[in-house]
């Protein structure tokens, strides 16, 4: 009954409802949709609660640390405190515009937010130096593709030097698509068997099982 | 120098941010819990405004017993993932997420085929091949460089002979593509950094106009 419940059941539903939300995208019949919109409708307020659960379960992770005084405990009191504290402005006062909810969000998350996407700009620039180096004939067309499209973003270099600018374009336009394009449909593609893969119960470790 | 408390608030954890430039130290640690906590609170916030609250409290305060009843089942689905806490039935959550992903993974098959399948594959093969030698060009090297990139990815055959030439051109193809979106990454990182320094140097200091 536990296996039935716990393991057996799961796939049968997942194969059920995979199959029917894959094929009522093909099938215009009030008598599918319905009951797809119906099932689309109920994602949103689950995926918030799936979010809930998380944040839950960050919040014990960091009430456990401070409890047992563990390495590096008064890091957790800080980010506990910090989210209550958002958590109580933003239930008491709402989240509108002009609040102490959206002056924390504008004052204190966004600097932080900006400043350490920042400080990529030093990571990247050292990374790209140890990885332009021209070694293959791959990486200096990386390099060459790199620099010429930097350049070609200068808005001065439009003025300054013409052709760098329309390489720049050429490159964007149609190399740079071609690349993204292959990209997209062999993400798709794989996007497409994994879900397969998984509605058939041919891949079965999502749902926790190893066999 | 500013007088804004929050300016002042700002700047100082701009400074927190750029101090692990020095090295990973306290001030920056803090901050970053900081923000780990401010971050998970607003998203706690934001979803229970404006997705939990209107799209299942109130519906089912308001018409709960009549249109609306179809979202008691959304609570039940909310039970059975919170069965994942409870040692003794926590076997009931599989239940829930075998739901959720069935409406992601259906949904992905068809949506994934048509938006990234086959509208990508329209979009290469209807290029013109009229216009200027640029535009000519651009589109030969738009629909071979699309069909060697992809050649780079099939991997039922060999990369060997006329494959294998393909694949390499392919590969150079790719590279073009990486370039191009880390010149974007870098010069938007690049951006952002002018802007702290703006902030730091005209908002707070006022050294600058």
């Amino acid at each position: 009954m536990k296996e039935r419940l716990g393991y057996r059941l799961p796939f049968v539903l997942l194969l059920i409802l995979g199959i029917f939300m894959a094929a009522q995208y093909y099938i215009p019949h009030p008598m599918v949709q319905k009951p797809a919109e119906m099932m689309i409708q109920w994602k949103q307020p689950l995926n918030a609660f799936i979010i809930f659960l998380a944040l839950f379960g960050l919040a014990a992770m960091h009430i456990r640390k401070v409890i047992r005084r563990q390495r590096r405990w008064g890091y957790s009191v800080i980010t506990l405190t910090s989210m209550v504290l958002m958590i109580f402005v933003g239930m008491v006062w709402g989240t509108r515009h002009g609040t102490i909810f959206s002056d924390l969000f504008k004052h204190v998350i966004t600097p932080i937010e900006a400043t350490m996407f920042s400080l990529l700009a030093f990571f990247v620039a050292s990374a790209a130096f140890r990885a332009f180096r021209a070694r293959t004939v791959g990486a200096t067309v990386l390099l060459v593709s790199a620099v010429v499209v930097i350049l070609g973003l200068i808005p001065a270099v439009e003025d300054l030097c013409p052709p760098i600018a329309r390489a720049s374009d050429f490159l964007l336009k149609y190399p740079n698509t071609a690349a993204k394009r292959a990209i997209m449909i062999g993400v798709a593609l794989g996007a497409i068997s994994v879900a397969m893969k998984t509605i058939l119960g041919i891949d079965k470790t999502i749902l926790g099982r190893n066999r | 120098m500013s007088t804004d408390p929050y300016v002042w608030i700002a700047a100082i954890l701009t400074l927190g941010v750029f101090s692990f430039l020095l090295r990973d130290n306290p001030f920056f640690c803090a901050v970053e819990h900081l923000l780990v906590g401010l971050s998970t609170g607003y998203m706690f916030c934001t979803y229970w405004h404006n997705v939990f609250v209107p799209e299942l409290v109130t519906p089912l305060w308001e018409h709960g017993a009549g249109s609306e009843a179809h979202l008691w089942a959304v609570v039940g689905i909310c039970f059975l993932w919170a069965c994942k806490y409870v040692e003794s039935v926590k076997d009931l959550s599989r239940l829930a997420l075998a739901f959720w992903l069935s409406i992601d993974l259906g949904l992905a098959i068809p949506t994934e085929m048509e938006a990234g399948v086959i509208a990508q594959v329209v979009g290469t093969m209807g290029v013109s091949f009229n216009g200027s030698i640029e535009e000519i060009l651009g589109n030969v090297v738009l629909v071979g460089g699309t069909l060697a990139a992809l050649t780079y990815f099939f991997f039922s055959k060999a990369h060997k002979g006329v494959v294998g030439m393909t694949a390499k051109v392919g590969t150079w193809v790719i590279m073009i593509g990486f370039g191009a979106s880390f010149s974007y990454i870098l010069l938007s990182r690049i951006a952002l950094l002018i802007g702290r320094l703006l902030f730091l140097l005209r908002d707070w200091l006022g050294v600058i106009d």
